[in-house]
C-alpha cells in the first residue's frame, strides 16, 4: 500500500510547483478545529488516525519532493527498461519455434573449425615429459604431481609447503567475510566426457 | 527543468532559488540560518531533525491554535508558527502577505524542509542543510569524538593519483625501433574483421571452470592492454627470478627443494604466455596446460580435476599473481604491501579489481557509528529470498532511507524477478544485527542493538559480481545450487551503492559535501559500468558445465571451451550469471573500439 502511495506522490511531485500540503486526500466531513469537549470517541479517533494520515503523507512527499528536485531519481526507469528487455529475451529463447543456437550441437565454429568432443592435441607434460592428449591432461596431471583427492592423505613436502604458504597471511583473507568463505560457496564444474575414464589410458608412451 | 547546468555537490543538483529564497539569503548576509541552529532537534539515532525553540515545546498555529496539523511551519523571520491547511485557506501564506514583503520564506517544523509562501513549493538551500547535518552529526556524537562526519580517512586513501590524459605518437626513434623489433601478426586471413583474441581453450579434462575465467580475464580491457603493453614481460620476469634464486642459493640453502619450485612458478608470466598465445592470430584452440599446472603448484589445497568452482579459481588466481609481483616488489617489508591499506596499487591483478567496502554499524541507543574499509576484489551477492516472504523490509527503519527502497519496490513489482541491481540494494541495506550479536558501543561503553550498513568506498575498474548460486543447509546437512533467473543490466549504474550515497541519503539527501574522498565529484563519470563478460554455469552442482558470454565491439560471443560462436544477446540476456564483469564505462567504448586500419 505504502509503495503504491509513493510512487503516486512522486508522480504527484514531478509536476512543476505541487505543495506538499495540497497532496493529501480531499476529504469530507473532517471539522476543523474541533471542541474536544462535544464529539465523541469514535470522531476523536478517527480524528487523529487522519492527523496521522495525513502527517504521514506529508513526510513521503517532502521526502520525494527532495529527491526529484536534487536529481536522485534519475536512473529509476533504466532499470525498468532493462528488466522489459530481459523479459522480453526470455519470451524469445524458450520459444521452441525459434531455432536458436542457444543448445544445440555445434557443427562448426565462427571461424569455420569443428572440434572432437575431447581435445586431441598432444604436448609433453610439464612434470613428466610425456606426451598427453590435452583433453586428458588434468586427470593425468593430478596424478602425476601426486595432487587431487586420492592423494591428499598423502601429505607430500612440497604441498604443505604450498600449503601454509597460500593460508599464510594473503590478502584474500581479508576480505573473505564477503566473499563468503569459498568452501561452503563453490560451484563444480561437472564431469562430462572423460571423468570415469582413467587417467592413465590418456598418456601416451613416448 | 531548465536546461541550463545547475551546479552539483556530491552527485545532487543544487537548484536555482526562488526570487524569494534569494532574497532572504542577500538580507541576512553569510550565515541566514544562525538563529535556527539552537531551534534544531535530532532525535538519535539518525533521525530526522524538527525545529522547536526549546526541546519540549508543542509548537501551535498563531491563528488557530491547532497543533495536531501535519504541517506546520514556523517563518525564517519572525519565527511566527502558522498552519498549512490541506484545503482552503492557509495561515502561513496568509501570514506571508501581511507581512509582505520578508515573511515569504518559512520552516516545517516537524520536517526541517523551507517552504516559499509566496512559491507554494518546498525549497532547497545548501546552507540551511548544511545545519540540519552540522545538527544530526552533533546529535550522533554527543560532542564526543565525531566518526560519521568527517570520517576517518586511511591514509593511503588520500593519496588519489590522477595523471591527465596524454596523447602520444612514437617519434622517429621508437619508431625505427618499433619496425625492427616487431613483426606484423598473421591475420590477413578472411576471419581477420573479427575481433583480436577471440580464441577457443581446450578443456583439459574438466578445466572449463578455468577456461570460462580465463575467457572472461582475456578480454578485461585493463588487464589485457597491460599484458599485451608487455608491462609484465615472462622473459624478463623469469631471468630476475633466475637470479634472485641464484642469489638465494648462494646465500641461505635450506630453502632448496620444493621451495625453489615454489619461487619458480610465477601466474602472471603464465598469463603473459596465454595472452601472447591469444592475441597471436592463431585461431585453432589452444591449450592452457602450462597454466594449469603453475595454478596447481600455486594452490596445491586446490589441485584436483573435478569438483572446481570458476570463483574460486577467480579469486585463488588473482591472489596468485599478487603474491607473486608483492614478493618481488616489495621484498623488504612484504606484509605492508598496499593492498591490505586498501589502495590496490600493489599489483596489476588488484589495480584492476580491487575496490574497498566500507561498513558502518551504528548504536541504536545513541548513534554512535563505526566504520571500517575493506578491500575486496569481487562482491558476492545473495539471490534475493524467495517470492512472497520479503522479510528485511524492516530494516529500513530511517525514514530517509526511502530511496533506495523504492528502486527495490520497483524491480520487485515485475513479475517478481530477481535482479542484479536489487542485490545490490539489499548488499547496501541498513540491517539491523540481532539480539545475539550486539556490538560494542564505543560512546555507551556497552553492548547495543546496532544497525549495520554495506556501501562501495571506492570502485574498481572492473567490478565482478559473484551470484551466490550454491546454497548449504546446515540441518538437513546437503547442499544445492539455486537455478533462480537473475536479470542483470548490460549497464549498471553503481552510484545508488557509493558510500557517498548511502552516506548522503542517511543524512536525509541534504545538500552538503561529504568530508574527503567520499566527496569525489568524478564519481559521476567513474560509477557507469558496461558489462563485457558473463560466466554462467548450467547444470546441477556435481555435474555442469561452464560457458562464458563476451562482448566485443557490441557483438556477443560464446565461448563454450574449443567453441566460439556468435550469438544473440537475448541469449545473454536469459542466461543463469555466475559471475558478471563490468568494466568502468570510460574504459569500455576506448577499448572496443575497432582498430582502423593504417
Amino acid at each position: 500500500m505504502m509503495s503504491k502511495k509513493k510512487k503516486k506522490t512522486k508522480e504527484l511531485l514531478k509536476g512543476s510547483s505541487t505543495v506538499p500540503g495540497d497532496l493529501s486526500l480531499n476529504r469530507k466531513g473532517r471539522s476543523r478545529g474541533l471542541g474536544l469537549m462535544s464529539i465523541s470517541n469514535e470522531e476523536l479517533a478517527s480524528h487523529f488516525f487522519w492527523d496521522l494520515l495525513d502527517s504521514i503523507i506529508v513526510d513521503v512527499a517532502s521526502e520525494y519532493h527532495r529527491i526529484a528536485r536534487l536529481g536522485l531519481d534519475r536512473n529509476l526507469e533504466e532499470g525498468e527498461e532493462e528488466l522489459k528487455l530481459s523479459a522480453q529475451a526470455r519470451a524469445t529463447v524458450s520459444d521452441p519455434s525459434n531455432t536458436n543456437e542457444a543448445n544445440g550441437k555445434y557443427t562448426v565454429d565462427i571461424f569455420g573449425q569443428t572440434h572432437p568432443p575431447v581435445a586431441n592435441e598432444i604436448f609433453e607434460c610439464m612434470n613428466c615429459g610425456r606426451s598427453i592428449m590435452a583433453g586428458r591432461f588434468a586427470p593425468h596431471l593430478e596424478k602425476c604431481m601426486g595432487k587431487g583427492r586420492k592423494a591428499r592423505l598423502k601429505v607430500t613436502r612440497s604441498s604443505t609447503a604450498a600449503q601454509n604458504r597460500y593460508s599464510r597471511g594473503s590478502p584474500v583473507s581479508a576480505y573473505s567475510p564477503y566473499s563468503n568463505s569459498s568452501s561452503m560457496n563453490r560451484l563444480a564444474n561437472g564431469t562430462s566426457d572423460v571423468a570415469g575414464e582413467d587417467y592413465s589410458n590418456g598418456a601416451y608412451e613416448q | 527543468m531548465s536546461s541550463k547546468i545547475n551546479p552539483r555537490i556530491n552527485g545532487l543538483i543544487i537548484p536555482q532559488p526562488c526570487p524569494h529564497l534569494a532574497e532572504f539569503h542577500s538580507r541576512y548576509g553569510s550565515k541566514p540560518f544562525r538563529a535556527l541552529q539552537d531551534c534544531l532537534r535530532v532525535k538519535p539515532p539518525g533521525g530526522r531533525a524538527s525545529i522547536r525553540r526549546d526541546p519540549y515545546e508543542v509548537p501551535r498555529c498563531g491563528a488557530c491554535g491547532e497543533s495536531a496539523r501535519s504541517c506546520l511551519y514556523a517563518c525564517m523571520t519572525c519565527a511566527a508558527v502558522s498552519c498549512h491547511a490541506m484545503t482552503g485557506s492557509s495561515h502561513v501564506a496568509a501570514h506571508a502577505e501581511s507581512m509582505s514583503p520578508g515573511h515569504e520564506i518559512a520552516v516545517d517544523v516537524d520536517r526541517a524542509e523551507l517552504f516559499c509562501c509566496a512559491c507554494g513549493d518546498q525549497v532547497y538551500d545548501r546552507d540551511f542543510d548544511a545545519a540540519v547535518v552540522l545538527a544530526q552529526t552533533t546529535a550522533s556524537t554527543l560532542g564526543g569524538g565525531s566518526t560519521t562526519i568527517p570520517s576517518p580517512k586511511p591514509e593511503n586513501l588520500r593519496k588519489r593519483r590522477r595523471v591527465d590524459y596524454r596523447p602520444w605518437t612514437p617519434d622517429l626513434r621508437e619508431r625505427v625501433l618499433m619496425g625492427t623489433g616487431s613483426s606484423l601478426l598473421d591475420g590477413n586471413n578472411s576471419v581477420s574483421d573479427l575481433p583480436w583474441g577471440l580464441r577457443g581453450l581446450n578443456n583439459l579434462g574438466n578445466t572449463c571452470f578455468m577456461n570460462s575465467v580465463l575467457q572472461a580475464l582475456l578480454h578485461t580491457p585493463p588487464l589485457r592492454n597491460y599484458f599485451l603493453s608487455d608491462r609484465h614481460n615472462r622473459y624478463f620476469c623469469q631471468k630476475n627470478r633466475n637470479a634472485g634464486i641464484a642469489g638465494n642459493r648462494s646465500t641461505s640453502n635450506h630453502d632448496g627443494g620444493n621451495g625453489n619450485k615454489n619461487t619458480r612458478i610465477c601466474l602472471a608470466c603464465d598469463m603473459d604466455a596465454v595472452f601472447s598465445s591469444v592475441f597471436s592470430g592463431d585461431r585453432t584452440p589452444y591449450s592452457p596446460a602450462k597454466f594449469l599446472y603453475s595454478w596447481w603448484q600455486h594452490a596445491a589445497n586446490l589441485a584436483s580435476y573435478e569438483q572446481q568452482d570458476a570463483h574460486e579459481f577467480f579469486i585463488s588466481m588473482l591472489d596468485g599473481i599478487h603474491e607473486k609481483v608483492d614478493k618481488d616488489r616489495r621484498k623488504p617489508h612484504s606484509h605492508g604491501c598496499g593492498f591490505s591499506a586498501g589502495n590496490g596499487e600493489c599489483c596489476i591483478a588488484h589495480r584492476v579489481f580491487s575496490g574497498i567496502l566500507r561498513s558502518d554499524v551504528m548504536c541504536m541507543a545513541c548513534g554512535f557509528t563505526s566504520t571500517t574499509y575493506d578491500p575486496c576484489v569481487d562482491i558476492s551477492l545473495e539471490l534475493e529470498p524467495n517470492q512472497g516472504n520479503s522479510t528485511k523490509m524492516a530494516a529500513a527503519t530511517s525514514s530517509h532511507s526511502c530511496n533506495g527502497e523504492a528502486d527495490s519496490l520497483n524491480s520487485r513489482q515485475s513479475s517478481g524477478t530477481s535482479t542484479l541491481m536489487g542485490c545490490l540494494e539489499r548488499f547496501t541495506r541498513a540491517e539491523k544485527l540481532g539480539s545475539d550479536q550486539k556490538f560494542f558501543c564505543q560512546q555507551c561503553q556497552v553492548r547495543q542493538e546496532s544497525l549495520k550498513q554495506m556501501s562501495i568506498r571506492k570502485l574498481p575498474l572492473v567490478s565482478c559480481f559473484h551470484i551466490k548460486r550454491f546454497e548449504h543447509s546446515s540441518t538437513k546437512k546437503m547442499s544445492r545450487k539455486v537455478d533462480r533467473y537473475l536479470q542483470f543490466p548490460f549497464s549498471l549504474d553503481m552510484s545508488p551503492y557509493l558510500s557517498s550515497t548511502i552516506l548522503r541519503s542517511r543524512f536525509g539527501n541534504r545538500i552538503f559535501p561529504l568530508d574527503g574522498d567520499e566527496s569525489d565529484n568524478s564519481h559521476e563519470l567513474s560509477s557507469e559500468f558496461e558489462l563485457f563478460a558473463v560466466v554462467t554455469h548450467t547444470g546441477k552442482l556435481d555435474a555442469g558445465h561452464y560457458v562464458t558470454y563476451l562482448r566485443l565491439s557490441n557483438q556477443w560471443y560464446k565461448c563454450d571451451d574449443a567453441w566460439v560462436t556468435q550469438v544473440d544477446e537475448n541469449i545473454v540476456r536469459a542466461s543463469q550469471g555466475y559471475m558478471m564483469f563490468y568494466v568502468q564505462k570510460k574504459l569500455y567504448y576506448k577499448a572496443t573500439e575497432k582498430q582502423v586500419a593504417p
